[in-house]
């Protein structure tokens, strides 16, 4: 789940990065075309319409893009605690398919009592801020 | 020179009308890609369902070395997922809770029927996993549809409102999704859900105070009962019976124990997982009166009914976990709050209840991944 939740969120960004230097690129080119017709002909057509329309697409752009970058994808991992009913020795390790909370797993390696699956459990390493 | 301004005016009237115009069309235009995200969004989830659904199908029949019709599997397995269950009708609502259950049960037996026939050989816990999973897709399927049902409406006839509204519940919709989908990798594994902290509290309750000579009996379908001396009293342990994903048939259990075997219960206590509001953090514990029994309230009703017959008094824990948590694997403050709702549990026998009495305890939940 968060292996496909990063890819879209790259994907946005990239997109939408994309978007954002185009329209930036447009206006400056624009602006450039404005200052030279008016060098030429002394009248400059009014193109500060199209500049605003294309800079609040430029700012929607990058307001997507600090969105996306905020996103923090949570980094799960599972937890499985193995703990002798004797001497109270607690290993931790990744859980494996079919296992079971108190289902008996072996000897200890301590005092040879029963060792049992305490508890399985999932934890997050980083927090997410998600939308 | 006056004819200028005139023109230029006009033309700033127009280019602002125009933009208010687009705007709104903008508006449109971003509520519908907003709805249309979300949408892929859930049906990808749902492919994703189906497909691990079926996975896990060929899975268990690879282990059991049955051979398996995969296009009648996969058939199947669509029909289960399409399935509806019809709720008996309400305008009479006298005596519908025995109704609503005995359609359940015939809903529960018959997927267990229908996945036995798939595969014969498959034990007991595979196949209330595959159940599970079903009923996950089917949860899934049942949501995308409806979405896409109000998303086309809307758009067909052009209705904003509509879009609004749906957009609004997007949110919502969402979590249970997210919660659905996460359940998957529960239900594949067989590992226990956050949904599993009343189950597991039962037995880890049964394992601290049982000891080794520890009598348990299947008193009902799916639910088992363990007799625990605890601080000179007997407390009845209830729980779904382990570690295949069922909840239990809790009321029944209850019923046999008060009614049938008579029984002299002083108090019972449920501990059950419950949904917490944004703010609260989760694991946090909740303590309160009356039956903490989610779902559609069959069991809850039972044990009321009962336990007002025979003035029991009623308590509960609560642990609170988001919709997310209640699906998903266990998380790690969940399973640091079970120890914590222990020791309250604890608390409350020893305050609430005499030496010699007996005190029933019911872990309420799903109780997949947890043994006994
Ligand atoms: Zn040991």
């Amino acid at each position: 789940m968060s292996e496909e939740l990063r890819k879209r969120r790259f994907q946005a960004i990239v997109f939408h990065t994309f978007i954002l230097v185009l329209s930036i690129i447009v206006v400056i080119i624009l602006t450039l075309l404005n200052l030279r017709l008016g060098e030429d002909t002394g009248e400059a057509p009014n193109l500060m319409p199209f500049q605003i329309f294309i800079l609040i697409i430029a700012f929607y752009s990058a307001m997507e893009v600090w969105r996306y970058y905020k996103i923090r994808i949570p980094e799960m991992s599972l937890v499985e605690v193995l703990k002798c009913n004797k001497c109270g020795y607690v290993e931790k390790r990744r859980p494996q398919k079919g296992d079971f909370v108190f289902k008996k797993v072996g000897e200890c390696p301590k005092c040879g009592g029963v060792i049992f699956i305490e508890s399985i459990y999932k934890e997050v390493k980083a927090r997410k801020s998600e939308r | 020179m006056n004819g200028n301004i005139a023109t230029d005016f006009i033309m700033w009237f127009l280019f602002l009308a125009f933009f208010a115009y687009i705007m709104r069309e903008l508006e449109i235009w971003r509520i519908i890609r907003d709805i249309e995200r979300y949408i892929s969004l859930y049906k990808s989830i749902r492919d994703k369902a189906l497909v691990v659904t079926l996975n896990t199908f060929k899975e268990v029949a690879a282990k059991t070395k049955s051979r398996l019709d995969l296009k009648m599997l996969e058939e199947r397995v669509m029909g289960l997922v399409e399935s509806v269950l019809i709720e008996p009708v309400s305008m009479d609502p006298f005596g519908i809770v025995g109704k609503l259950k005995h359609i359940v049960l015939t809903g529960d037996r018959t997927a267990t029927q229908e996945v036995k026939r798939l595969i014969p050989e498959a034990s007991e816990t595979d196949v209330e996993n595959l159940k599970n999973l079903i009923a996950a897709s089917r949860s899934l399927n049942i949501i995308y549809k409806s979405v896409d049902h109000v998303y086309r409406l809307g758009r067909k006839f052009k209705s904003i409102w509509l879009l609004y509204q749906l957009q609004a519940l997007l949110p919502f919709v969402t979590e249970a999704m997210r919660a659905l989908e996460s359940s998957l990798e529960a239900f594949t594994n067989g590992f226990p859900v956050g949904d599993g902290a009343g189950p597991l509290l039962a037995a880890r309750f049964i394992k601290k105070f049982g000891g080794n000579e520890l009598k348990i009996e299947e008193i009902a379908e799916e639910t088992i009962m363990a007799e625990v001396p605890f601080k000179n009293r007997k407390v009845l342990v209830i729980k779904a019976k382990g570690p295949s994903g069922v909840t239990g048939r809790l009321d029944d259990a209850f019923e046999e124990i008060v009614v049938k075997r008579k029984i002299p219960v002083k108090m019972v206590i449920t501990v059950d997982a419950a949904l917490k509001f944004e703010g609260e953090k989760t694991g946090t514990i909740a303590e309160g009166v009356g039956v903490a029994i989610g779902g559609l309230g069959i069991e809850k009703f039972n044990i009321e009914k009962t336990a007002a017959r025979e003035k029991i008094p009623l308590y509960a824990v609560l642990i609170k976990m988001s919709e997310i948590d209640a699906l998903s694997v266990m998380s790690r403050e969940v399973c640091e709050a079970i120890n914590v709702a222990l020791k309250n549990v604890e608390r409350i026998i020893e305050e609430r209840s005499q030496e010699n009495d007996i005190v029933v305890l019911i872990g309420v939940g799903n109780t997949i991944g947890i043994s006994p």
